[in-house]
């Protein structure tokens, strides 16, 4: 197996407290990586800082350079509902906030794709729960990106429905060959979606 | 339930009509100091017809208008260069915890010596008075979108525009609603009590002056009509604010999917 990302000896402290220290562990091509742990142990920081969104950390984060350009990172993100779509946009338009020169053709597979045709002109709160996160999927996936980071996405959904985008999400992973780092505290989820699991703990 | 709010309403008004009649009729009171309703009416009428009240109402509404586009642009400003600069922010914020809960008639005395009586004197009260509210509702604003959306904005790197047009400027929308509700409220009362001490400023008078000069010539009614002109004019800006929350609220603009969560 291909690796894409190396994590190596990675610390976060904040405000002079060690959120955690010491992290390493590979990502590898074609993969869906769970990171577990309980609330609050930093699966969130930690997939920011894979995300260079936060850099402000001890250790290093390389990337292949044969499979990243500089473009790519900081990697698309799909959140927890509550901070991923502006409601005041509908679906469509919360899709091309992220990628402006999308082509009609490519915003309709991807609509496809997430089965929300029928739902392109309704705003987030026309939408169940289960649709706004296949909206923050679409809005990912129309990045063209090779890694895709998962923030907790389907933890405040009813498991029936978590069931369904966990699926989905190994479909669209088989399908178009990503990578995907995942973060939860489920450990039926992690199980269920993981090709290999990293359990954050404390020491 | 809207007509039943109507209902309570209307009621409560006629209640009010008739409790007042009850007190003019009843000789307690001259009619010099307590007039009937009907004679408050004639001689809202009469203003109207003949004192130009309607002018005057629409003069002492656009000094507040253009006193408000003034405060709107200045608060937005501040609001950049405090995000762009952390002095910036970190002083207005001081600037307007003291400033801001001085009324506008307060700072009259300083403006007059300053400036003068004059249109600009005016402004600048009108401004003081708006600036605050709108600056703080703002920055509450843009504060809480980006704790929101900082995220994904930087996930997605969202140019810097593409964030101002599409997320600042609509995300803060609700507030700066609320804020203009506030500011209006404020300015309104500020300009009326400068009207009522400056008189007339330039070729026009507004209503402040108009209920300032009727006390003058003992018409209470006068007065009074006065007092009613200057609510009707709060309840047509209450009213249009009213429609633009609606508007704003079938737009989504009001976070409801926030709620729904």
């Amino acid at each position: 197996m291909k690796t894409i990302i190396q994590v190596e000896k990675v610390s976060k402290k904040f405000t002079g407290k060690t959120i955690f220290s010491d992290v390493s562990f590979e990502v590898y091509e074609d993969e869906i990586l769970v990171i577990m742990g309980d609330s609050g142990i930093g699966k969130s920081t930690l997939l920011n800082i894979i995300g260079q969104l936060d850099r402000a950390y001890d250790g290093s984060i390389s990337y292949d350079p044969s499979v990243f350009e500089g473009n790519q990172i900081p990697f698309p993100f799909v959140f927890q509902a509550l901070e991923s779509l502006l409601p005041w946009k509908n679906v469509e338009d919360n899709i091309r906030l992220v990628q402006s020169n999308l082509s009609e053709q490519a915003l309709n597979e991807i609509l496809h794709l997430v089965s929300l045709e029928s739902h392109r002109y309704k705003k987030p709160h026309e939408l169940s729960g289960g649709m706004k996160q296949r909206v923050g999927i679409a809005r990912a996936l129309v990045c063209h990106s090779k890694v895709l980071l998962m923030d907790e996405p389907f933890s405040s959904l009813d498991s029936k429905l978590r069931k369904r985008l966990q699926d989905l999400i190994v479909d669209i992973k088989n399908k178009r060959g990503l990578t995907v780092i995942f973060v939860t505290h489920d450990v039926e989820e992690a199980l269920r979606i993981g090709d290999r699991i990293i359990n954050l703990s404390m020491v | 339930m809207k007509h039943k709010r109507s209902l309570m309403k209307i009621s409560f008004i006629i209640t009010l009509a008739i409790l007042w009649e009850m007190v003019a009729y009843s000789g307690l009171y001259p009619l010099a100091l307590f007039p009937k309703l009907e004679m408050i009416i004639v001689r809202f009428v009469d203003l109207v017809l003949h004192d130009a009240l309607f002018l005057k109402a629409l003069y002492s509404i656009s000094i507040v208008l253009v006193a408000m586009v003034f405060s709107l642009i200045l608060a937005l400003m501040m609001v950049a260069l405090g995000k762009r600069f952390e002095y910036v922010r970190v002083n207005t914020e001081m600037f307007s915890a003291l400033a801001g809960p001085i009324p506008g008639i307060a700072i009259l005395p300083i403006v007059i010596l300053w400036l003068g009586i004059s249109q600009r004197a005016m402004t600048v009260i009108m401004i003081h008075a708006m600036l605050w509210p709108l600056w703080t509702n703002i920055v509450l604003a843009v504060d809480r979108i980006n704790n929101q959306y900082q995220r994904m904005m930087s996930a997605f790197k969202i140019p810097r525009l593409r964030r101002i047009q599409h997320i600042y400027l609509q995300g803060i929308l609700p507030d700066l609603i609320a804020g203009l509700e506030i500011a209006w409220s404020r300015g309104w009362r500020a300009l009326l009590s400068i009207e009522m001490i400056f008189g007339i400023v330039g070729k026009q008078s507004g209503l402040g002056w108009l209920i300032y000069e009727r006390r003058m010539y003992m018409d209470t009614a006068g007065m009074l009509a006065g007092l009613i002109a200057i609510a009707l004019c709060g309840i047509l800006f209450e009213s249009i604010l009213f429609r633009t929350k609606k508007w704003e609220a079938i737009s989504e603009n009001n976070h409801s999917s926030r709620e729904s969560e």
